[in-house]
């Protein structure tokens, strides 16, 4: 007899629980036996935790959605430090300002990303798809001379605005660059703010062919001429046109816009129109198109100080320069020395902003670079097998590393599944020289003292040139180490790096006057 | 001018004609069926594509002919449906369980023909009749506790107490 329990399981994951909120699904689970095993399911709690939160691409983790989806739920961020240069935080004159500070969201908007915009402004994406940014984001009047102090900015945000046709508009990703924010909107637009106060701009590319998503963005995989991913660099704009190729584009001139959003003369990086099982665009000569499967499918683009980096499926990883008529033309440059050695599996993923980045793939190796390598490699030309090695952080291999944020003077690692961490996962280090008057040469640990840290699962980093710091904790990276956070006090997985002596001490006193809610490990 | 026009027209129609298939259930009582109706039915259309004749009898081992009444009902009168949007977002943000009015009566069925409905529909590979099917019991779901759930459904509680208690725990998060 036909009921309920006697249905395909395939008939009520696929077709009856999407159906259902996060709750009712629980509920269903908590019927019987049989129905309780949906609730393990990790597609289910992907799919869910990445359509709800609209989550920054973790490739890399396979396991943890149910309780990553479960932090996001109840996620509260916070910052630490003053608004100073129009940062996230609090006003100096405030005594708070040296406590962890619950940013203040409008309601019901859960953050799910933050990008930092060097110290000028801090912008954060929140499940619904919208905006908010503090601080100053415009170079214009965002430059340190004249930027006003007394500005409360740091402590209010604004809602980044969209025309009024296209009001409606939800952003999926978002990337900073020193004085621009680029999100990317559900329907695959490049929207592009310089200025808090003024509506964004969406870019259109004048020779570069691209298409919305519409319909079809689900149905095929990485469909020509969609927006696969942007990045937003110090001095330019960069996307990846799936099936086109990376494009790159500089600050244009203010006022050229309207509803019909801004035209802008983006330029091509050569070798990266390869996508694995698609055929040779015509307008793509014989040559190139060789030369781009040699290159390998582009999946993933950082966009630093003047340069661009890209890792390809083979897990190859080239550069080239971002500067205005610099980019087309001449063939990126690989950097033989990031891609894993022979045997190991190819790096999978790629992040950074400004002076560094890292490359890292799915056992464990974890490689850093930095501005001065691409250079050295830029100089040398493509021909050419560049020496320079990556930066290797012993205590960052094998940990299972799925995502890494860079600040100016701090880098962050988030690990998947902390199977070696234990559960204590605030990783801290000082990348060289000392800090809090001890000698490392590596990354250290940090243990949350505050119970309701617990809560807290990611924490990104941005400290001003100024050296008046900024830290933002975040839920969504908290990466989850599942086997291990029953109980234990934060599964965080997370390393501080300070990798300039100097201005280290400067860049972190919010940090040192938390010791006492921060056990040194 | 229009004299030339209508015949063909006609012809064309005559051409084409509705064809009359026939359906076994699994009960061995026949179903005659226009052919564009059992065409809701992609596992039948790709059948026939395949063969280019059919003349036998088409048997639908898994359906009874009380199911294959009803599948065929709904067959018939949503024959003139729009294909659906193949690329649909997978991931839409908000599902919907509206369900139109017609379709409402139709699923005004025993459990036990609702099921068999959901199940024909997942065999014979009728994806809209499978989402109103879905629909319904989602619908019956929805604002229930898991006991009240049991009692909708008829579903024996194969908890202990402790492990209820358990599992009410791990799911308080889903409540604030």
């Amino acid at each position: 007899m036909a009921s309920m329990t006697a249905l395909p399981s395939d008939i009520i994951i696929d077709n009856i629980i999407p159906l259902l909120s996060v709750k009712e699904f629980l509920n269903l689970c908590a019927v019987c036996k049989a129905f309780l095993s949906f609730a393990d399911d990790e597609v289910y709690w992907r799919r869910l935790t990445k359509s709800t939160f609209r989550l920054p691409a973790q490739p890399l983790r396979e396991k943890g959605w149910r309780e990553l989806y479960k932090n996001l739920h109840r996620a509260i961020l916070y910052t630490w430090g003053s608004n100073e240069e129009g940062r996230l935080g609090h006003h100096p004159s405030n005594r708070k300002v040296q406590s962890p500070w619950d940013v203040d969201l409008p309601v019901n908007q859960v953050a799910v990303n933050v990008v930092m915009g060097r110290g000028w402004s801090t912008t954060v994406l929140t499940a619904s798809g919208s905006l908010y940014t503090w601080g100053a984001l415009s170079s214009f009047h965002g430059s340190y001379s004249s930027y006003s102090p007394n500005s409360t900015s740091g402590e209010r945000a604004a809602k980044l605005k969209f025309p009024a046709a296209y009001s409606s508009t939800n952003i999926i990703e978002v990337s900073s660059g020193r004085s621009h924010v680029l999100g990317l909107s559900e329907e695959g637009r490049i929207w592009s703010w310089t200025q808090d106060d003024q509506p964004g701009m969406f870019i259109n590319f004048i020779h570069i062919d691209t298409t919305t998503y519409g319909s079809t963005y689900y149905g095929a995989r990485r469909a020509r001429g969609t927006i696969e991913r942007v990045a937003a660099g110090w001095n330019h704009s960069a996307a990846l046109v799936n099936g086109v190729g990376i494009v790159v584009w500089f600050p244009t001139p203010q006022g050229t816009h309207g509803e019909e959003g801004i035209h802008v003369d983006g330029e091509l990086v050569l070798g990266t129109c390869y996508i694995e099982g698609a055929l040779k665009p015509s307008t793509v000569s014989d040559e190139d198109w060789a030369y781009a499967k040699e290159v390998g499918e582009v999946t993933g683009i950082m966009a630093g100080d003047s340069y661009l980096v890209f890792l390809t499926k083979p897990g190859k990883v080239y550069a080239v320069y971002a500067e205005p008529n610099m980019v087309a033309g001449t063939r990126p440059a690989q950097l033989h020395y990031f891609s894993a050695p022979t045997g190991q599996k190819p790096m999978s993923y790629i992040s950074g902003s400004f002076c560094k980045f890292a490359v890292f793939n799915s056992d464990g190796l974890v490689y850093i670079g930095t501005k001065d390598q691409v250079q050295e490699a830029l100089v040398q030309g493509p021909e050419v097998e560049v020496k320079s090695k990556p930066t290797v952080i012993p205590s960052l291999q094998k940990r299972g590393i799925v995502a890494i944020a860079f600040g100016d003077y701090h880098s962050l690692a988030l690990t998947a599944e902390g199977k070696k961490l234990r559960g204590r996962g605030v990783y801290n280090s000082p990348f060289m020289g000392n800090w809090m008057n001890r000698q490392r040469s590596d990354s250290t640990r940090l243990r949350p003292a505050n119970p309701r840290s617990r809560k807290i699962t990611n924490t990104l980093f941005s400290i001003s040139p100024q050296r008046v710091g900024t830290l933002v904790r975040l839920p969504w990276l908290q990466a989850g180490n599942m086997e291990t956070s029953q109980g234990l006090r934060d599964p965080v997985g997370q390393y501080l790096r300070n990798s300039h002596n100097s201005l280290a001490w400067g860049g972190l006193p919010t940090l040192g006057h938390h010791r006492g809610r921060w056990d040194m490990a | 001018m229009s004299n030339t026009q209508a015949p063909a027209t006609v012809k064309k129609l005559t051409l084409v004609p509705t064809r009359l298939l026939t359906l076994l259930s699994s009960d061995s009582i026949e179903k005659k069926v226009a052919r564009d109706v059992a065409e809701r039915s992609i596992l039948i259309k790709n059948m026939l594509e395949d063969c280019a004749e059919f003349d036998q009898a088409i048997p639908i081992p898994n359906v009874t002919s009380s199911v294959l009444t009803k599948v065929i009902e709904w067959c018939e009168h949503h024959k003139n449906d729009p294909a659906p949007a193949a690329d649909e977002k997978v991931d839409s943000r908000k599902k919907s369980t509206d369900i139109d009015e017609w379709d409402q009566k139709f699923m005004q069925v025993d459990q036990e023909m609702l099921f068999e409905i959901i199940l024909a529909a997942n065999y014979l590979d009728i994806k809209p009749l499978l989402d109103v099917g879905c629909k319904t019991v989602a619908n019956m779901i929805k604002g229930k506790s898991p006991e009240e759930i049991r009692e909708t459904f008829n579903i024996q509680n194969d908890f202990t107490p402790e492990e209820e208690d358990q599992i009410r725990r791990e799911n308080q998060w889903a409540e604030e």
